[in-house]
């Protein structure tokens, strides 16, 4: 793959999350699935993404994090490749790298839409 | 007279050591290079600097000042504010012996983004027709024209710490000049080069080399132009 | 004999831009650390519920509030560098022969973007640590 393609897939990756995030989060306090006061008093994290789970939101939720599984892989790559400087090296980073971002971006889904 | 302490980082060959020098200057109106001359004329001629112009135009004298990689030749004693001076080689380089260090690995990086005009020589040799330029086209480029090739730049970059396979600054900032150029055609080719694991995507905006720029280029800022560019896959920077 | 400190060089400071691209490298590996366990924790609980309880102790809320300051920051830098990648955040070096000027230093909505990254964070930091110190732990 192309650097800049790589690239690409890393910039698309964190605009999803940086829009993506508050909007769904946004969007259910308008549609009152999750109240504003209960998301201002409450654990962050049991408000996200667990309330969203709670709600049916687990689907909308798994775009968004199975998106940060990628995003997070590729800046990974990114700063491991720095210190890695053979070819060789380099090629056994891509793919444990890529094991990684597919085994964890399907326990990530599973997790979000299967598991209450 | 102002007494100053000035320690060098030095090296042999084999091993590294700072010494401390005490020099008596008249003036403060002087710069570092003009004070370890003075160190190497009466204290230690085993001193070795890299020097030339004397006047910020050749590139020959960058090391790290106080902290800073900076010009010797520009950086005067009273902008420091100090009467202790630290010098040490430039980072990022393999030191030769003392303040000198290896730049061939920088100029072999610049070389490699082919820094000249690339065109069709049918058209050099069998038109009459001139390669004209508009002032608008020259503004394009012309403020990354300045590049003295000094490496300071290419000290201050922390992915060349880390990563010195990276073209750094001082490349891709001649890569951006010449096919912002727009009598060159070289565009496709030099994005060959720096569309690379090692080209211009370790840059994480550190924006350092664009901050120690002794010319003012801004190299940070025309590697942004390219990756831009390479984004937006524009016909040309 | 290599000059520098090598991947050390990461740590030095000398320009705003600097601190930030470090701040945003260790908040990126953090934020991996830390959520890519997650689903298989869950996984090996069986249970969100039985999960979460890891985050209700004294560590797993320390670890929180640092979550809490990594995602803002390296979410808010991010968007900073690639509007700057993108060409979207424009500029031009300003030339000058006593004191010339990067493009991004000239560039309000680059110093825009600065700010922004400072104070969300800050303010985001204070509300998110104040919710994980003092916030329900479960949803009704």
């Amino acid at each position: 793959m192309r650097a800049s393609t790589e690239r690409t897939i890393l910039i698309i990756g964190a605009f999803i999350m940086v829009i993506g995030m508050p909007a769904v989060i946004l969007a259910a306090i308008a549609l009152g699935e999750i109240p504003l006061d209960k998301a201002l008093s409450t654990h962050p994290l049991v408000t996200i993404p667990y309330a969203f789970v709670k709600i049916g939101w687990g689907l909308i939720w798994a775009v968004v994090a199975v998106d940060w599984v990628v995003h997070g892989s590729h800046g990974m790559r990114r700063v491991l490749g720095e210190l890695i400087k053979s070819e060789r090296g380099r090629k056994i980073l891509d793919f444990l790298i890529n094991a990684i971002m597919v085994i964890t971006g399907i326990v990530m889904f599973y997790v979000l839409v299967f598991v209450t | 007279m102002k007494s100053l302490v000035v320690k060098v980082k030095r090296f042999d060959g084999s091993k590294t050591w700072w010494q401390e020098y005490k020099v008596d200057i008249s003036s403060e109106k002087i710069s570092v290079l003009d004070v370890l001359i003075k160190i190497k004329e009466e204290q230690d001629p085993t001193l070795a600097v890299r020097y030339s112009c004397r006047m910020a135009i050749c590139g020959s004298c960058g090391m790290v000042i106080n902290g800073i990689p900076r010009l010797a030749c520009q950086t005067l004693i009273s902008e420091l504010g100090d009467s202790k001076i630290t010098v040490e080689p430039m980072w990022n380089h393999e030191v030769v012996k003392d303040l000198v260090v290896d730049l061939e690995p920088d100029f072999e990086k610049v070389k490699a983004v082919k820094p000249y005009i690339l065109r069709d020589t049918k058209e050099i040799y069998e038109s009459d027709v001139e390669f004209g330029q508009r002032p608008e086209d020259l503004e394009k480029y012309y403020n990354f024209a300045y590049c003295i090739q000094c490496g300071i730049c290419m000290a201050a970059c922390p992915i060349l710490g880390s990563n010195p396979k990276f073209l750094g600054p001082m490349a891709l900032n001649a890569a951006y000049r010449w096919s912002a150029d727009s009598r060159d055609r070289g565009w496709n080719a030099r994005r060959a080069v720096i569309d690379a694991e090692d080209g211009v995507w370790p840059c994480h905006l550190a924006y350092t080399c664009s901050a120690v720029c002794p010319r003012g280029v801004d190299p940070g800022f025309s590697i942004q132009l390219l990756k831009s560019a390479i984004l937006r896959r524009r016909a040309r920077p | 004999m290599r000059a520098g400190r090598g991947i050390g060089e990461w740590f030095r400071v000398i320009n705003l831009e600097r601190v930030l691209f470090l701040l945003h490298r260790i908040t990126g590996v953090y934020l991996v650390l830390y959520i890519f366990p997650r689903p298989y924790l869950i996984l090996l609980y069986g249970s969100w519920e039985e999960a979460l309880k890891l985050d209700m102790t004294p560590i797993g809320k320390l670890l929180a509030a640092f979550f809490v300051f990594s995602i803002l920051l390296h979410g808010i830098n991010g968007l900073r560098i690639m509007l700057v990648e993108l060409g979207v955040i424009k500029g031009w070096p300003v030339r000058d022969p006593i004191k010339p000027t990067p493009a991004l230093r000239a560039s309000k909505a680059n110093w825009l973007m600065v700010v922004l990254t400072v104070l969300g964070t800050i303010i985001g930091t204070a509300i998110g640590t104040y919710l994980v110190l003092y916030g329900a732990e479960t949803w009704p």
